[in-house]
C-alpha cells in the first residue's frame, strides 16, 4: 500500500497503429514532465518517421528511422535515460499502457503479472493491428524492468454502457453468445476525456448532456454517441475495423465483398484481412499516402485526393447524422485528435448541411482555430461545436494511479 | 393491355393491366418455369389467360443490370449480348434470367418488351457513395461497389410526390432498404454490393463489422462458405429470435416477446442509421416515404420509427391510418416534414412506369 501523498511518476505509453505517444506524468498532481510522440512508425508516407520529445516544455525533434514500435520504444527509453542524467527528477516508477481490445477478459484497469500477460496473449487476434504491438511492448517492459510496476488501461471500458439494441449484431444469438460477438467500441479513453473536458469548459454537468464525440486520428477514427455521461454507441464494432474510413482501414464494408475478393483472387483470410486493415482506407483510395493531411494538400489538383476526402467526410457525416437522431439533437459536438483538431476543411465538410440536426459551424472561427479547447459553433447553432485536444495519456495516468493506490 | 412479369426463377408471375386500370386489381396468374420452358405454344396459352385485347407491352423486373444498364430499356438483340456479360458478377441469376427473357422475346416478337432494373437508378449515385474504401484495383477489376437495390421503387417514390425535394424513401419488402433522393437523384442507399449490407432481413444480418468475418475464419476456423451461409440464411430476425416467421407474422409479437422486441429494436436502429445518413448527405429532408409489400403489416414499426425522429418537425397523424387511396399523407398539413405511405405494389409501379416509358419512347419503338 502506498500513501496517497507519495508522488508517483507514471510513464504512459499510448500506442497507435502508426504512432507511439508517451508522457511521464507525476501523479496525483498531474504534472507533465515529459511528453513526446513517435510518428509515422512503420508506415508508408511521403515524410520520414520522427520523434518529437519535450522535457519540461523544452522540445526537440529527431528524424529517425522507426520500422516498428519496439524500435521506437527503445529509442524513447534511450532518450529518457539521457534526460535522467541531466535532471534526476526525470524518472519513472510505473508503466501504464493503453490496450485496445481485451475481448471479454477485462473491463477495468489491471496490474500486469504473468497471468494477465497470458490472458492478454489470447486477445491478440481481436485487434490485428493494435493488440500485438502493445502486447510486445508490455512483454518487453515486464521482462526488462521487472521492478517497475506496470498497468494496462483499456480503450473499451467506456463503451460497456452501449445498450443491447446498438451492441447486438443481427446474427444467430447462439453464435454471438458462444464467440462473444458484439459491438465493443474503441477510443473510449479519449471519448471519455474529451467529454469531461468539454463539460468543464462549458461549465455543464456531463450527466445532463447529449454529446457526439469525433475522435479523428491519423491512425484510427471513431465517432461516439454519449448520453448522460455514458457511451450509447460507437462507430467501431467488435474490432476497430468497422465504422469510419481510416488511414489504412476500410471501415464499413459489405461482408459480401470480402467473400468475393477471397473467392475471386484466391486470397487467404489473413491476406484479405491484411488488405482491409493495412492497404485500404485513405491509402487504398489516394495511393500516395495514408495521411489525410496530405490528401487535403492535394485535394484541388488530384482527383484521387478529392475522392478520398469526399469519402472520408461522407462516412463521418453518416455517423454524426445517425447519432444526432438517436440523441434527438446533441448539446455538444466534439472534434478531437490530430485530424479532428488539425484539419479545418474536415470540420467544415462534416458540419455542412447539418442545420436541420442543430449543427451550425462558424466558418470564420473554424478557419481561425489554432490550438487549445475552443468553441466553433455559430450563434444560432443549437449544438455547441468544440475542438477539444485529447489527452489520452493523462486519462491513462489517472486510471493507473487509481488502481495503484487501491 | 400491359403484361408485367416477375420471376423467382422457379415460377413466372404475370399481372395483366388493362387500360386505365385504377380501381380493380390486375388479373394475376403464375406459371411454373419448367412448364413454361416446355410449352409448345406459349403465346397462345398466355393469350388464353389474359383474355381479349392487344398486348401493347411486356415489362420485366430484372434484379441486376450491372454497369451496362443505367435506365429502363427496350429489350433487343444488343441487350442479350450485354446482359450475358454480367454472368461473372451474378453467375446463377444472369443466365437463368436471360433464358426466360429469350423465350418471351422469341414468342412475342411483335410486342415491345421493357426491362426495369432494380439497380439502374443507383448508377447515378455520387462517386463518394458508390465506392468502398478498398484498394482501387478491386473496384476496377472486380467492380466491387454499391449496386443498391429496390431502385424501381425508390425512383418511383421520388417521382410520385410533386414537391419532390429532399426525400428519404424506405422500402419494406423481403429486404428493407433506405434511400436518400434529391431532385430525383439518388444520394445514398443502404444496400451495397450484395444484399448483406444495410438493414437486416428475415434471415440476413445487415451491417456487420467486417472484422467479425476474419475473427471467425482465423480464430475459430469457420470456412468462407459456412460464414456466407450463416450471414445470409441463419441471421437477421431468425437468428435473433429463433422464430422462422415472415416479418408480418413476427411483428404481431412486438411488444410481447423480449427476443422479438430486441430484434425489432435492432432493426429500427439500422433503419435510423440510414435515415440519419440520408439527412446528413441531403442537408435536410422534406419528405419521408414508406413503401413496399410489407408496409401495411409493419405500420406499428413505421409509427415507432417516425415517433423517434419526430423532434425534427414531424407532426404525425395518430393511428389507425385509414385511407382508401394508394398513396396518402400520414402527417398533418402543418407538419414541417411530410411523411407518406405508398401502398402500391411493385407490379402496379412497373405498370405506371411502363405507360410513362411508352409515352416518352413511342416514336423509338
Amino acid at each position: 500500500m502506498r500513501s496517497r501523498r507519495n508522488k508517483v511518476n507514471i510513464l504512459v505509453l499510448n500506442c497507435g497503429s502508426s504512432s507511439l505517444k508517451y508522457k511521464i506524468i507525476s501523479m496525483p498532481g498531474e504534472e507533465e514532465l515529459v511528453c513526446g510522440e513517435a510518428e509515422r512508425v512503420g508506415t508508408k508516407t511521403q515524410d520520414p518517421s520522427l520523434i518529437t520529445h519535450s522535457v519540461l516544455g523544452k522540445k526537440r525533434v529527431l528524424e529517425v528511422k522507426l520500422e516498428d514500435h519496439s524500435l521506437a520504444l527503445n529509442k524513447i527509453l534511450e532518450l529518457l535515460n539521457q534526460d535522467a542524467l541531466d535532471n534526476p527528477a526525470i524518472t519513472f516508477d510505473v508503466f501504464a499502457h493503453r490496450y485496445v481490445h481485451p475481448g471479454n477478459f477485462f473491463s477495468k484497469p489491471v496490474r500486469v503479472d504473468n497471468l494477465v500477460l497470458r490472458k492478454l496473449n489470447e486477445t491478440l487476434v481481436l485487434a490485428a493491428i493494435h493488440n500485438p504491438i502493445v502486447y510486445k511492448l508490455i512483454e518487453f517492459c515486464h521482462r526488462q524492468y521487472q521492478s517497475v510496476e506496470q498497468f494496462v488501461v483499456f480503450d473499451t471500458a467506456f463503451h460497456k454502457t452501449i445498450p443491447p439494441e446498438f451492441s447486438t449484431y443481427a446474427l444467430d444469438a447462439k453464435i454471438s453468445k458462444k464467440y462473444g460477438l458484439k459491438k465493443i467500441g474503441f477510443h473510449g479513453i479519449s471519448h471519455q476525456f474529451v467529454m469531461e473536458e468539454s463539460c468543464r469548459f462549458l461549465n455543464r454537468n456531463p450527466k445532463e448532456q447529449k454529446i457526439i464525440s469525433c475522435h479523428l486520428g491519423t491512425g484510427g477514427s471513431s465517432v461516439c454517441a454519449i448520453n448522460q455521461g455514458k457511451s450509447i454507441n460507437n462507430s467501431m464494432g467488435f474490432t476497430p475495423l468497422e465504422g469510419l474510413i481510416m488511414n489504412t482501414r476500410c471501415g464499413d464494408l459489405d461482408p459480401g465483398a470480402i467473400f468475393y475478393i477471397m473467392f475471386k483472387e484466391s486470397f487467404s483470410p489473413i491476406e484479405t484481412e491484411n488488405i482491409l486493415n493495412k492497404k485500404s482506407g485513405i491509402l487504398g483510395i489516394f495511393n500516395s499516402s495514408s495521411d489525410l493531411r496530405e490528401v487535403v494538400n492535394s485535394v484541388d489538383k488530384d482527383p484521387k485526393a478529392k475522392m478520398a476526402f469526399d469519402m472520408y467526410v461522407r462516412r463521418a457525416k453518416a455517423y454524426v447524422g445517425f447519432y444526432a437522431l438517436i440523441l434527438k439533437k446533441a448539446d455538444i459536438l466534439i472534434f478531437t485528435d490530430s485530424l479532428g483538431s488539425g484539419v479545418p476543411l474536415l470540420r467544415q465538410g462534416i458540419c455542412e448541411g447539418m442545420d436541420c440536426l442543430g449543427v451550425s459551424l462558424d466558418q470564420e472561427k473554424n478557419r481561425a482555430y489554432r490550438n487549445g479547447i475552443c468553441q466553433l459553433s455559430s450563434a444560432e447553432s443549437e449544438t455547441q461545436i468544440l475542438v477539444v485536444p485529447t489527452n489520452e495519456e493523462l486519462m491513462i495516468a489517472r486510471q493507473a494511479y487509481k488502481e495503484l493506490i487501491k | 393491355m400491359i403484361l408485367v412479369i416477375d420471376t423467382n426463377l422457379k415460377e413466372v408471375k404475370f399481372w395483366v393491366f388493362k387500360k386505365n386500370q385504377i380501381e380493380t386489381p390486375p388479373l394475376f396468374f403464375v406459371k411454373d418455369l419448367e412448364e413454361l420452358k416446355a410449352s409448345k405454344n406459349l403465346k397462345q396459352e398466355i393469350l388464353n389467360l389474359t383474355g381479349r385485347g392487344r398486348i401493347s407491352a411486356i415489362s420485366f423486373r430484372v434484379l441486376f443490370g450491372g454497369d451496362f444498364f443505367d435506365q429502363t430499356i427496350v429489350i433487343d438483340q444488343d441487350f442479350f449480348t450485354k446482359f450475358s456479360k454480367l454472368t461473372d458478377l451474378f453467375p446463377f441469376y444472369i443466365p437463368a434470367m436471360s433464358n426466360i427473357l429469350k423465350i418471351f422475346y422469341r414468342e412475342f416478337e411483335d410486342v415491345p418488351q421493357v426491362a426495369f432494373f432494380e439497380t439502374a437508378f443507383f448508377s447515378r449515385l455520387p462517386p463518394a457513395e458508390k465506392f468502398y474504401a478498398i484498394p482501387h484495383e478491386f473496384y476496377q477489376e472486380n467492380r466491387i461497389k454499391k449496386w443498391g437495390f429496390h431502385g424501381i421503387f425508390h425512383e418511383a417514390n421520388s417521382n410520385i410526390f410533386p414537391c419532390a425535394g429532399k426525400c428519404i424513401s424506405i422500402v419494406f419488402d423481403k429486404q428493407t432498404t433506405v434511400c436518400a433522393v434529391n431532385d430525383h437523384q439518388p444520394f445514398s442507399i443502404s444496400l451495397g454490393y450484395t444484399p448483406l449490407e444495410g438493414v437486416m432481413s428475415r434471415t440476413s444480418c445487415g451491417d456487420l463489422d467486417p472484422g467479425i468475418v476474419f475473427y471467425l475464419m482465423n480464430v475459430h476456423k469457420f470456412s468462407i462458405y459456412k460464414i456466407d451461409d450463416m450471414l445470409k440464411n441463419e441471421s437477421g430476425f431468425l437468428g435473433l429470435t429463433g422464430y422462422d416467421l415472415e416479418l408480418k407474422e413476427l411483428v404481431k409479437f412486438y411488444g410481447q416477446d423480449p427476443k422479438v422486441n430486441l430484434a425489432f429494436e435492432i432493426y429500427q436502429g439500422q433503419i435510423i442509421k440510414y435515415i440519419g445518413e440520408g439527412i446528413s448527405v441531403l442537408g435536410g429532408v422534406d419528405n419521408i416515404i414508406f413503401a413496399g409489400s410489407q408496409v401495411d403489416a409493419l405500420l406499428p414499426i413505421i409509427h415507432s420509427l417516425i415517433k423517434r425522429i419526430s423532434f425534427l418537425g414531424i407532426n404525425m397523424k395518430s393511428l389507425p391510418w385509414k385511407d382508401k387511396k394508394e398513396t396518402f399523407q400520414i402527417t398533418s398539413p402543418e407538419s414541417k416534414i411530410k411523411a407518406y405511405l405508398n401502398r402500391m405494389d411493385l407490379p402496379a409501379i412497373i405498370y405506371y412506369e411502363t405507360v410513362k416509358f411508352l409515352h416518352k419512347n413511342l416514336s423509338k419503338i
